[in-house]
């Protein structure tokens, strides 16, 4: 990569204990989400916010919400709780009075959970973030889509491979004021036939709200609705049965807009018996009248014709044993994919192995660099001819990786 | 150079006779009926395996050797036929099909043999023709079962344990799922047979696209009748097979989805009134079926 920025380490007290789960470029800045945690009940959690412009230099802090502490005393025994805290997701999104493109962070917090919103990256307002239904957590992913906002509860988005375990995990929310108001359903992705679908993640592109649908026996959905009237509005269906690839494309893990299109990033189901199921992740482009192609995958038949890979990649990048497309990530720098491998950790399949990112520049896809033994990549972006990768904690060398 | 095959790979009883026929109709690829000549890898080995299995093995060669042959598929043609084959015991099936292809070239082969989807077929098919195109041909586990329960009423291909049905349909296809996931991108495609049914020319017309033939309307209306191929109805009295039975029977391409099935509820054909598996319903998520 040409003209490489410097970027400086971030400045976190706790890199041992920090997670990097955003990483954003915005305007001319880059923005990253960190969670820290304590490591006692009296050391509390906080999302920080951090700034760097793209072009490389300093970090600087720019906001923080704090979080619930994950640590209890039981007797003398100090125990880690399993909060799910902090921020996952970043949307640069048309929001009703934020102006053009503002960003859009969700925090959910023990200790009181939020929508951040900024319009320059430095500032952020602080949305009112309830849960959208009873039983649901906090919203976990906020975009905008024809004047109005939507959002998605964190621990929908949270189990991507998993069947539907209550009807709210197969809808989407909606509130008509970004700042204020209570979320109403706008409906479930779906055509009543009973399925236990679960609505992984959600976009605003052209016009419309898209949610990508983990069908667990049919293979992943694409459906669509225009935000006319009151809600809850009609779905359309898109993109069916894993887009005739069935359950090897269980889950679109990853969603981004970029370039006029809505991309989709694969995985295929990591629990099953079958090793063919290392038949490695695709890319789709879907366009905004839902035509669509491969992008990275598997030539095949289809009801909308033969379907061959546009980038001339097989699946996984031409390596059936890659699990999942874990990231995809738009803007400036072009188009960035990442790829990861499954590792058995503690016992059960995670994609927590070694990871390949691949940046796309005028259809051409090249291998820009990778990570091994570091866990799960949890975010990453290109900026000022850099490759940024947020990592979990625990990582050596701390959460961010600079390439 | 003679151009690889295209072999069509499934289970029995996965609609591969009316699609091989389809396929055979389109004036660039020649339609085989069962050949079975990648079970063995010599004339002497083919025929010992028939003699053991069956007469049923080799009708579906001695039509195609008495058809190219001897210029017809009458009893005594089929008779030439089975006096060359047996003449030649030392003869490698490999290079017995490179002969049969060059006598059709520049027609492209298309081969439906059933087990050919055993792994050690498919290792010998892939030596012969590295370059050749696969088709998976995928069918619902249940009508499946039921075809092959049938076909046991009928003492035609005996199953004697029911279970096996069900371990049949599910080694064969993660056995092929397998092979074509180890294959170059674009050498191996997948199609459910159901489908094809429900509207043979929006998938005819992209396989010729896939094997880079013509799609034209014409092309494609040729692929709609298979009854036109010389093997689509039944044989002489010594070699009457060499597709499935029922086809050849009636050997029209009958447009339209079959009866919907589900992986959900007993088997009939089970004696303890059991459902499939739970890897069979697995990998038959994977194939498309519910």
């Amino acid at each position: 990569m040409s003209s490489q920025a410097t970027f400086a380490p971030l400045p976190i007290e706790r890199p041992r204990n920090a997670s990097l789960k955003v990483l954003v470029p915005y305007r001319d800045t880059v923005v990253a989400g960190v969670v820290e945690t304590g490591d006692t009940p009296e050391s509390p959690g906080v999302q920080r916010l951090l700034v760097a412009p793209a072009a490389g230099g300093e970090w600087r802090e720019t906001h923080r919400v704090p979080l619930a502490p994950t640590h209890v005393r039981q007797g003398d025994r100090l125990l880690r709780l399993t909060l799910a805290q902090g921020a996952a997701t970043a949307t640069v999104t048309r929001v009703p009075g934020g102006g053009a493109g503002s960003l859009l962070i969700p925090v959910v917090s023990a200790v009181g959970s939020r929508i951040l919103r900024s319009s320059d990256g430095e500032t952020f307002d602080e949305l009112p973030n309830p849960s959208p239904a009873q039983g649901l957590g906090p919203v976990g992913q906020a975009v905008a889509a024809g004047g109005r906002m939507f959002g998605l509860a964190a621990s929908t988005r949270e189990k991507p491979f998993a069947a539907a375990a209550r009807a709210e995990d197969g809808m989407v929310f909606v509130r008509d004021d970004p700042a204020e108001g209570v979320w109403v359903s706008a409906g479930a992705p779906g055509d009543g036939d009973g399925a236990a679908r679960r609505v992984h993640g959600i976009a605003g592109f052209a016009g419309s709200v898209w949610a990508a649908v983990t069908h667990p026996e049919a293979g992943f959905e694409l459906w669509r609705a225009e935000p006319d009237g009151a809600p809850p509005f009609t779905w359309r269906p898109v993109l069916r049965e894993g887009t005739w690839r069935f359950t090897v494309n269980k889950v679109a893990t990853a969603m981004v807009i970029h370039a006029d299109a809505l991309w989709l990033g694969t995985a295929a189901p990591i629990d099953e018996p079958w090793e063919i199921g290392h038949n490695g992740p695709e890319i789709l482009r879907v366009e905004a009248d839902g035509a669509w192609e491969v992008v990275v995958g598997a030539p095949r038949f289809t009801p909308d014709g033969l379907k061959v890979p546009l980038a001339e990649w097989g699946p996984g990048f031409g390596d059936r044993r890659n699990a999942a497309i874990t990231l995809l990530s738009g803007g400036d720098g072009g188009m960035l994919a990442c790829h990861q491998f499954l590792d058995r950790p503690g016992g059960g399949p995670t994609h927590s192995g070694p990871a390949s990112f691949w940046a796309e520049r005028d259809g051409e896809w090249s291998r820009i660099g990778g990570v091994d033994g570091v866990g799960p990549v949890t975010a990453a972006c290109l900026a000022g001819g850099r490759l940024l990768v947020g990592l979990a904690a625990g990582a050596p060398g701390g959460p961010l990786a600079v390439f | 150079m003679t151009a690889a095959p295209v072999f069509v790979l499934c289970p029995a009883r996965s609609y591969s006779s009316v699609l091989c026929c389809c396929l055979g109709g389109h004036p660039a690829l020649y339609g085989l009926p069962e050949l079975y000549l990648f079970v063995a890898d010599t004339v002497s080995e083919l025929l010992a395996a028939s003699a053991r299995r069956g007469p049923f093995m080799l009708h579906g060669l001695l039509r195609v050797l008495a058809q190219l042959r001897e210029g017809g598929q009458g009893e005594a043609q089929v008779e030439a036929a089975r006096a060359w084959l047996t003449a030649r015991p030392a003869l490698e099936t490999a290079v017995l099909y490179r002969q049969l292809a060059e006598t059709v070239a520049p027609r492209r082969c298309v081969d439906k043999t059933p087990t050919y989807a055993f792994p050690q077929n498919l290792r010998r098919l892939l030596a012969a023709w590295p370059d050749a195109h696969f088709l998976h041909l995928g069918r619902h586990p249940r009508p499946t079962g039921d075809s092959l329960r049938r076909a046991r009423a009928k003492g035609w291909r005996a199953i004697d344990d029911m279970g096996e049905i069900e371990r049949y349909w599910r080694r064969t296809h993660a056995d092929l799922a397998e092979f074509g996931a180890r294959l170059p991108a674009g050498q191996y495609m997948y199609l459910r047979g159901e489908a094809f049914l429900a509207e043979p020319r929006l998938w005819l017309g992209q396989i010729a696209e896939w094997l880079g033939i013509s799609d034209s309307p014409a092309a494609i209306e040729a692929m709609c009748h298979p009854e036109t191929s010389p093997y689509a109805r039944p044989g002489p009295p010594n070699a009457p097979y060499g597709h499935n039975p029922g086809f050849l029977e009636d050997p029209r391409l009958r447009v339209g989805a079959p009866p919907s099935a589900s992986l959900a509820g007993p088997l009939d054909w089970m004696p303890d009134g059991g459902g499939f598996a739970a890897d069979t319903v697995s990998l038959a998520h994977r194939l498309g079926y519910r």
